[in-house]
């Protein structure tokens, strides 16, 4: 485990690749855009564990392939495990997974779909430019996954009612998260997901919510 | 593949992108580095289909996910026809073998049978519950009674009807209809493993 020494109030980002020259590429790449960030790193399951519960993090850019421990075999299953232990144990914080083999996610669809955190996928084929959009959009709250992920258009009831509130009654956060009895963070993080199935993602120039609205009236869901 | 190659190869390629940016460099080496950079992309791009090919994504995860996965490339190959999948058994949970075996079986009947499909046609894929297992219905149309027929006499769909029975514990019938629109609906029914 290797990182600069945490400063109080900084952002802190770990990295967790197995790879060292990827993982001093993903910190060096990471220190250029987000310079007043500290950058932790782990190359074991077990060091990302111990770092995840002793630092309060703002984001964790992981690979899935890695070893559970120093000198032991590097595998798709060891990441997820972490990965899903990680969604568990804190359920808001951001995440980034950047793989070779990012299909092995969907056995965490029900765990990405309940996590209240930032959740972006980058796909290792990824250029760097794309790679740093994902990690932003994690950093916004964004929950970015792959079409492929998914069988036609998969919507909890829930998020439903969130574009019915919001779109045909014109209510705001605040007051739909008194009419569905929730938090109003829960609310946020049921516009991230239905925004995931809808593909509407942050574009320039455009408001995100009034994309939504528009693409869910594509699809019929709303009147 | 997925675990070593592709993984030095995405080290090599991240390199590339990183020395292409570092302004200590002549502009030169960072001309050289995109060439190298497209160069890398293309072996990726081309490794990935290779791993896709030895070990089909989601067969692993998901048998809906899979035969998703497997209809894109016949969507490209065909695009006059209108292929389409239903999922109504979601929560199907078979084996990676088992699933590796119906995913093969359904490409392999996709090459013998979609070079006869009419075009302009629906081909309909539906996987459903049934009994103790589950059921895979693929309903398409011919352009005329003659190619229905000769589907109907090909030896390899025996071989591959015999290859359900064998290897998916599994059965698979046909109902015909030699009238416009010529169509055949097959069922193939298993057994969870």
């Amino acid at each position: 485990m290797i990182g600069p020494k945490v400063e109080a109030g900084r952002q802190r980002i770990l990295v967790v690749d197995d790879h060292e020259a990827v993982l001093g590429g993903t910190v060096s790449l990471l220190k250029q855009q987000y310079p007043d960030s500290d950058l932790l790193t782990a190359q074991t399951a077990k060091e990302a564990q111990q770092i995840v519960a002793n630092t309060p993090l703002e984001l964790v850019v992981m690979d899935l392939s890695i070893p559970e421990a120093s000198g032991e075999t590097a595998r798709t299953e060891t990441g997820i495990n972490l990965l899903r232990t990680v969604m568990q144990k804190h359920p808001t914080l951001n995440i980034v997974v950047q793989s070779a083999y990012t299909k092995a996610l969907v056995r965490l669809k029900p765990a990405i779909n309940a996590h209240e955190g930032g959740f972006t996928i980058a796909d290792k084929s990824l250029s760097l430019k794309e790679m740093l959009i994902r990690v932003d959009w994690a950093l916004q709250g964004i929950v970015y996954t792959p079409r492929e992920m998914r069988i036609g258009l998969e919507l909890k009831p829930e998020w439903l009612e969130v574009l019915k509130l919001a779109f045909e009654q014109g209510l705001q956060d605040k007051t739909i998260a008194e009419k569905m009895n929730v938090a109003e963070r829960t609310v946020r993080h049921y516009w991230t997901q239905v925004q995931d199935a809808l593909e509407v993602y942050p574009e320039t120039g455009k408001n995100i919510r009034i994309q939504t609205e528009m693409r869910a009236r594509e699809e019929g869901l709303i009147d | 593949m997925r675990d070593s190659v592709l993984q030095e190869l995405f080290t090599l390629r991240r390199g590339l992108e990183l020395t292409a940016l570092d302004p200590q460099f002549p502009a030169g080496v960072a001309d050289r580095c995109q060439t190298w950079l497209s160069q890398t992309e293309t072996l990726q791009q081309l490794l990935e289909q290779l791993s896709y090919q030895l070990a089909p994504p989601y067969i692993e995860e998901s048998l809906p996910l899979a035969l998703q996965y497997l209809l894109e490339p016949w969507k490209l190959r065909y695009p006059d026809l209108q292929i389409q999948l239903q999922i109504l058994a979601n929560g199907l949970a078979e084996s990676a073998e088992h699933n590796q075996i119906l995913v093969t079986i359904l490409d392999e009947f996709f090459q013998m049978v979609l070079p006869s499909a009419a075009s302009h046609s629906p081909l309909q894929v539906c996987l459903h519950p049934h009994a103790q297992g589950g059921e895979l219905t693929i309903q398409l149309s011919y352009a005329d009674e003659t190619n229905q027929l000769a589907i109907h006499q090909m030896p390899e769909l025996q071989h591959l009807q015999q290859v359900v029975r064998w290897l998916a514990a599994g059965c698979w019938t046909c109902e015909q209809l030699h009238q416009p629109p010529f169509t055949d609906r097959w069922h193939l029914i298993w057994q969870s493993t």
